[in-house]
Protein backbone atom coordinates (compact mmCIF):
# COMPACT_ATOMS: atom_id res chain seq x y z
CA UNK A 1 0.00 0.00 0.00
CA UNK A 2 1.24 3.49 -0.90
CA UNK A 3 2.28 5.55 2.10
CA UNK A 4 2.23 9.34 1.94
CA UNK A 5 3.28 12.07 4.33
CA UNK A 6 1.52 15.39 4.77
CA UNK A 7 3.35 18.20 6.56
CA UNK A 8 1.73 21.47 7.43
CA UNK A 9 4.11 24.16 8.60
CA UNK A 10 4.36 27.85 9.48
CA UNK A 11 0.66 28.59 9.43
CA UNK A 12 0.07 32.11 10.66
CA UNK A 13 -3.32 33.79 10.70
CA UNK A 14 -4.54 37.06 12.18
CA UNK A 15 -8.02 38.56 12.38
CA UNK A 16 -7.92 42.32 13.00
CA UNK A 17 -4.39 42.12 14.43
CA UNK A 18 -5.40 39.31 16.80
CA UNK A 19 -3.17 36.28 16.31
CA UNK A 20 -5.41 33.24 15.77
CA UNK A 21 -2.82 30.73 14.57
CA UNK A 22 0.85 31.16 15.31
CA UNK A 23 3.39 29.03 13.48
CA UNK A 24 1.38 25.79 13.62
CA UNK A 25 3.07 22.56 12.57
CA UNK A 26 1.40 19.21 11.97
CA UNK A 27 2.62 16.01 10.37
CA UNK A 28 0.64 12.92 9.45
CA UNK A 29 1.01 9.90 7.25
CA UNK A 30 -1.29 7.43 5.54
CA UNK A 31 -3.27 5.52 8.17
CA UNK A 32 -3.03 8.27 10.83
CA UNK A 33 -6.13 9.77 12.39
CA UNK A 34 -5.25 13.05 14.08
CA UNK A 35 -7.74 14.88 16.25
CA UNK A 36 -7.76 18.63 16.80
CA UNK A 37 -9.51 19.93 19.87
CA UNK A 38 -10.03 23.51 20.96
CA UNK A 39 -12.58 25.89 22.36
CA UNK A 40 -14.94 27.84 20.12
CA UNK A 41 -12.95 30.44 18.22
CA UNK A 42 -9.62 28.72 18.83
CA UNK A 43 -9.03 28.48 15.08
CA UNK A 44 -9.67 24.79 14.35
CA UNK A 45 -11.91 25.40 11.34
CA UNK A 46 -9.74 28.25 10.11
CA UNK A 47 -6.71 25.94 10.30
CA UNK A 48 -8.38 23.31 8.11
CA UNK A 49 -9.65 25.93 5.65
CA UNK A 50 -6.17 27.41 5.32
CA UNK A 51 -4.69 23.99 4.56
CA UNK A 52 -7.37 23.36 1.91
CA UNK A 53 -6.79 26.82 0.40
CA UNK A 54 -10.20 28.39 0.91
CA UNK A 55 -9.04 30.79 3.62
CA UNK A 56 -6.09 33.15 3.12
CA UNK A 57 -3.23 33.24 5.63
CA UNK A 58 -0.08 35.28 6.22
CA UNK A 59 2.06 32.22 5.79
CA UNK A 60 1.59 28.53 5.06
CA UNK A 61 3.51 25.54 3.81
CA UNK A 62 1.69 22.42 2.77
CA UNK A 63 3.99 19.56 1.79
CA UNK A 64 3.05 16.12 0.50
CA UNK A 65 5.93 13.66 0.31
CA UNK A 66 8.42 16.54 0.72
CA UNK A 67 6.97 18.45 -2.23
CA UNK A 68 5.64 21.91 -1.35
CA UNK A 69 2.18 22.46 -2.80
CA UNK A 70 1.97 26.08 -3.85
CA UNK A 71 -1.05 26.11 -6.12
CA UNK A 72 -4.61 25.41 -5.06
CA UNK A 73 -5.07 22.90 -7.86
CA UNK A 74 -2.18 20.84 -6.47
CA UNK A 75 -3.62 20.96 -2.95
CA UNK A 76 -7.15 19.93 -3.94
CA UNK A 77 -5.83 17.06 -6.03
CA UNK A 78 -4.29 15.49 -2.89
CA UNK A 79 -6.45 16.73 -0.02
CA UNK A 80 -10.24 16.66 0.48
CA UNK A 81 -12.19 18.74 2.97
CA UNK A 82 -15.46 18.34 4.84
CA UNK A 83 -16.93 21.71 5.70
CA UNK A 84 -18.94 22.28 8.88
CA UNK A 85 -21.99 22.88 6.74
CA UNK A 86 -23.27 20.81 3.86
CA UNK A 87 -21.65 21.52 0.50
CA UNK A 88 -23.38 19.03 -1.84
CA UNK A 89 -25.47 20.70 -4.57
CA UNK A 90 -29.06 20.48 -3.35
CA UNK A 91 -30.55 20.08 -6.81
CA UNK A 92 -28.70 16.82 -7.47
CA UNK A 93 -29.88 13.36 -6.47
CA UNK A 94 -27.84 11.05 -4.24
CA UNK A 95 -27.51 8.67 -7.20
CA UNK A 96 -26.12 11.46 -9.40
CA UNK A 97 -23.64 12.65 -6.77
CA UNK A 98 -22.37 9.09 -6.31
CA UNK A 99 -22.04 8.54 -10.06
CA UNK A 100 -20.09 11.80 -10.41
CA UNK A 101 -17.70 11.13 -7.55
CA UNK A 102 -17.23 7.39 -7.21
CA UNK A 103 -15.65 5.26 -9.91
CA UNK A 104 -17.73 2.46 -11.43
CA UNK A 105 -15.46 -0.18 -9.87
CA UNK A 106 -15.99 1.19 -6.35
CA UNK A 107 -19.64 2.13 -6.82
CA UNK A 108 -21.12 -1.26 -5.88
CA UNK A 109 -19.05 -1.48 -2.70
CA UNK A 110 -19.85 2.14 -1.88
CA UNK A 111 -23.63 1.69 -2.15
CA UNK A 112 -23.65 -1.61 -0.32
CA UNK A 113 -25.00 -0.32 2.98
CA UNK A 114 -28.51 -0.02 4.36
CA UNK A 115 -28.55 3.74 4.87
CA UNK A 116 -27.38 4.53 1.35
CA UNK A 117 -29.84 2.05 -0.15
CA UNK A 118 -32.66 3.93 1.60
CA UNK A 119 -31.63 7.37 0.33
CA UNK A 120 -30.24 6.36 -3.07
CA UNK A 121 -33.10 7.83 -5.11
CA UNK A 122 -33.62 10.94 -2.97
CA UNK A 123 -32.55 14.46 -3.79
CA UNK A 124 -29.84 15.99 -1.61
CA UNK A 125 -32.33 18.61 -0.36
CA UNK A 126 -34.60 15.83 0.96
CA UNK A 127 -31.96 14.29 3.25
CA UNK A 128 -31.87 14.78 7.00
CA UNK A 129 -28.78 16.30 8.63
CA UNK A 130 -27.53 12.87 9.73
CA UNK A 131 -28.02 11.26 6.31
CA UNK A 132 -26.29 14.18 4.61
CA UNK A 133 -23.32 14.09 6.99
CA UNK A 134 -22.98 10.32 6.52
CA UNK A 135 -23.06 10.66 2.73
CA UNK A 136 -20.53 13.50 2.71
CA UNK A 137 -18.08 11.70 4.99
CA UNK A 138 -18.38 8.46 3.02
CA UNK A 139 -17.87 10.27 -0.30
CA UNK A 140 -14.66 11.83 1.02
CA UNK A 141 -13.39 8.56 2.46
CA UNK A 142 -13.90 6.78 -0.87
CA UNK A 143 -12.41 9.41 -3.16
CA UNK A 144 -8.91 9.37 -4.61
CA UNK A 145 -7.31 12.00 -2.36
CA UNK A 146 -4.44 11.05 -0.08
CA UNK A 147 -5.57 13.07 2.93
CA UNK A 148 -8.87 14.29 4.28
CA UNK A 149 -9.74 17.13 6.62
CA UNK A 150 -13.00 16.66 8.52
CA UNK A 151 -14.45 19.70 10.24
CA UNK A 152 -17.00 18.59 12.86
CA UNK A 153 -18.09 15.33 11.22
CA UNK A 154 -20.22 14.47 14.29
CA UNK A 155 -21.98 17.81 14.51
CA UNK A 156 -25.72 17.47 15.05
CA UNK A 157 -25.71 13.69 14.84
CA UNK A 158 -27.45 11.14 17.04
CA UNK A 159 -25.22 8.76 19.09
CA UNK A 160 -26.02 5.94 16.66
CA UNK A 161 -24.98 8.02 13.63
CA UNK A 162 -21.82 9.15 15.45
CA UNK A 163 -20.88 5.52 15.96
CA UNK A 164 -21.59 4.68 12.31
CA UNK A 165 -19.45 7.59 11.09
CA UNK A 166 -16.64 6.80 13.56
CA UNK A 167 -16.53 3.21 12.30
CA UNK A 168 -16.54 4.46 8.72
CA UNK A 169 -13.56 6.74 9.42
CA UNK A 170 -11.60 3.95 11.15
CA UNK A 171 -12.45 1.41 8.44
CA UNK A 172 -11.32 3.64 5.59
CA UNK A 173 -8.42 5.47 7.22
CA UNK A 174 -5.88 2.76 6.38
CA UNK A 175 -5.54 4.21 2.88
CA UNK A 176 -5.62 7.89 3.84
CA UNK A 177 -4.41 10.28 6.47
CA UNK A 178 -7.24 11.95 8.38
CA UNK A 179 -7.33 15.19 10.39
CA UNK A 180 -10.56 15.83 12.25
CA UNK A 181 -11.91 18.42 14.61
CA UNK A 182 -15.01 18.18 16.73
CA UNK A 183 -16.35 19.31 20.07
CA UNK A 184 -17.23 15.71 20.89
CA UNK A 185 -13.84 15.11 22.54
CA UNK A 186 -14.76 11.65 23.86
CA UNK A 187 -15.33 10.39 20.33
CA UNK A 188 -12.13 12.11 19.15
CA UNK A 189 -10.12 10.44 21.93
CA UNK A 190 -11.71 7.09 21.05
CA UNK A 191 -10.82 7.06 17.35
CA UNK A 192 -7.68 9.22 17.01
CA UNK A 193 -4.05 8.06 17.12
CA UNK A 194 -2.78 11.52 18.09
CA UNK A 195 -4.57 14.46 19.63
CA UNK A 196 -3.64 18.14 19.60
CA UNK A 197 -5.22 21.02 21.44
CA UNK A 198 -5.35 24.42 19.78
CA UNK A 199 -4.99 27.11 22.40
CA UNK A 200 -3.84 30.73 22.14
CA UNK A 201 -2.81 30.14 18.55
CA UNK A 202 -0.51 27.20 19.33
CA UNK A 203 -1.02 23.45 19.12
CA UNK A 204 -0.18 21.25 22.08
CA UNK A 205 0.06 17.49 21.83
CA UNK A 206 -2.28 15.80 24.29
CA UNK A 207 -1.30 12.44 25.77
CA UNK A 208 -4.03 12.00 28.37
CA UNK A 209 -7.41 13.38 29.40
CA UNK A 210 -5.70 14.98 32.43
CA UNK A 211 -3.79 17.26 30.08
CA UNK A 212 -7.11 18.52 28.70
CA UNK A 213 -8.00 19.41 32.29
CA UNK A 214 -4.68 21.16 32.84
CA UNK A 215 -5.19 23.22 29.70
CA UNK A 216 -8.68 24.17 30.86
CA UNK A 217 -10.40 22.54 27.90
CA UNK A 218 -12.59 20.41 30.16
CA UNK A 219 -13.57 20.70 33.84
CA UNK B 1 -11.09 14.17 -17.28
CA UNK B 2 -14.45 12.89 -18.52
CA UNK B 3 -15.81 13.09 -15.01
CA UNK B 4 -14.49 16.64 -14.61
CA UNK B 5 -16.43 17.68 -17.71
CA UNK B 6 -19.67 16.15 -16.40
CA UNK B 7 -19.12 17.80 -13.03
CA UNK B 8 -18.54 21.17 -14.68
CA UNK B 9 -21.64 20.62 -16.80
CA UNK B 10 -23.64 20.19 -13.56
CA UNK B 11 -22.21 23.53 -12.43
CA UNK B 12 -23.17 25.11 -15.78
CA UNK B 13 -26.73 23.73 -15.47
CA UNK B 14 -27.12 25.86 -12.35
CA UNK B 15 -26.07 28.97 -14.27
CA UNK B 16 -28.20 28.22 -17.33
CA UNK B 17 -31.70 29.41 -16.21
CA UNK B 18 -30.45 32.94 -15.62
CA UNK B 19 -28.38 32.97 -18.82
CA UNK B 20 -31.50 31.83 -20.71
CA UNK B 21 -33.75 34.49 -19.16
CA UNK B 22 -31.31 37.33 -19.91
CA UNK B 23 -30.69 36.07 -23.43
CA UNK B 24 -34.39 35.79 -24.27
CA UNK B 25 -35.02 39.23 -22.76
CA UNK B 26 -32.26 40.75 -24.92
CA UNK B 27 -33.92 39.32 -28.07
CA UNK B 28 -36.77 41.81 -27.70
CA UNK B 29 -34.40 44.65 -28.65
CA UNK B 30 -33.88 42.93 -32.06
CA UNK B 31 -30.17 43.86 -32.07
CA UNK B 32 -28.03 40.85 -32.94
CA UNK B 33 -24.78 42.14 -31.40
CA UNK B 34 -26.60 42.97 -28.16
CA UNK B 35 -28.06 39.45 -28.05
CA UNK B 36 -24.60 37.90 -28.52
CA UNK B 37 -23.03 40.18 -25.91
CA UNK B 38 -25.75 39.43 -23.35
CA UNK B 39 -25.75 35.67 -24.04
CA UNK B 40 -22.00 35.19 -24.00
CA UNK B 41 -20.73 37.71 -21.48
CA UNK B 42 -23.29 39.69 -19.48
CA UNK B 43 -25.66 36.91 -18.44
CA UNK B 44 -22.76 34.55 -17.81
CA UNK B 45 -20.98 36.91 -15.44
CA UNK B 46 -24.19 37.89 -13.66
CA UNK B 47 -25.06 34.21 -13.09
CA UNK B 48 -21.53 33.54 -11.76
CA UNK B 49 -21.91 36.52 -9.44
CA UNK B 50 -25.26 35.23 -8.15
CA UNK B 51 -23.79 31.75 -7.65
CA UNK B 52 -20.93 33.34 -5.66
CA UNK B 53 -23.43 35.00 -3.36
CA UNK B 54 -26.03 32.23 -2.99
CA UNK B 55 -24.16 28.96 -3.43
CA UNK B 56 -20.57 29.70 -2.47
CA UNK B 57 -20.32 26.61 -0.27
CA UNK B 58 -21.08 24.34 -3.26
CA UNK B 59 -17.66 25.19 -4.68
CA UNK B 60 -16.24 22.81 -2.03
CA UNK B 61 -18.03 19.95 -3.82
CA UNK B 62 -16.07 20.77 -6.99
CA UNK B 63 -12.79 21.40 -5.12
CA UNK B 64 -13.15 17.95 -3.55
CA UNK B 65 -13.29 16.60 -7.09
CA UNK B 66 -10.06 18.38 -8.01
CA UNK B 67 -11.68 21.21 -9.99
CA UNK B 68 -10.67 24.79 -9.16
CA UNK B 69 -12.99 27.76 -9.35
CA UNK B 70 -11.19 29.15 -12.42
CA UNK B 71 -11.43 25.79 -14.21
CA UNK B 72 -15.17 25.76 -13.51
CA UNK B 73 -15.63 29.27 -14.83
CA UNK B 74 -13.50 28.80 -17.95
CA UNK B 75 -15.01 25.45 -18.96
CA UNK B 76 -18.54 26.76 -18.27
CA UNK B 77 -17.81 29.83 -20.39
CA UNK B 78 -16.86 27.61 -23.31
CA UNK B 79 -19.88 25.34 -22.79
CA UNK B 80 -22.06 28.46 -22.91
CA UNK B 81 -20.31 29.73 -26.03
CA UNK B 82 -20.65 26.33 -27.73
CA UNK B 83 -24.38 26.16 -26.97
CA UNK B 84 -24.87 29.64 -28.43
CA UNK B 85 -22.91 28.75 -31.58
CA UNK B 86 -24.92 25.55 -32.06
CA UNK B 87 -28.20 27.44 -31.61
CA UNK B 88 -27.10 30.16 -34.07
CA UNK B 89 -26.11 27.51 -36.63
CA UNK B 90 -29.51 25.83 -36.31
CA UNK B 91 -31.17 29.25 -36.63
CA UNK B 92 -29.28 29.96 -39.88
CA UNK B 93 -30.16 26.56 -41.35
CA UNK B 94 -33.86 26.98 -40.57
CA UNK B 95 -34.22 30.65 -41.56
Amino acid sequence: MESNILEIDSIIKRYDNKLILSDIYLKLKTGDIIGLLGRNGSGKSTFLKIIFGIEPSESKFVKVNDKVLLKNKDIISQISYLDQQSFLPKNLSVKKVISLRISKEKSEEFCNDNLLKQIYSSKIRQLSGGELRYLEVKLLLYNESKFILLDEPFSGLSPLNIEIISNLIIKNSFQKGVVLTDHNYREIIKICDEIYLLKNGKNYQIKSTNELLEHGYIK
Amino acid sequence: MKNKFFLTFEFYKKLFPLIFIFSVASMFFMIFSLFVFVSVFFSFFISILIFEVNNKREYIFYFNNGITKYQLWIISFFINLSILLILLSIWRVIF
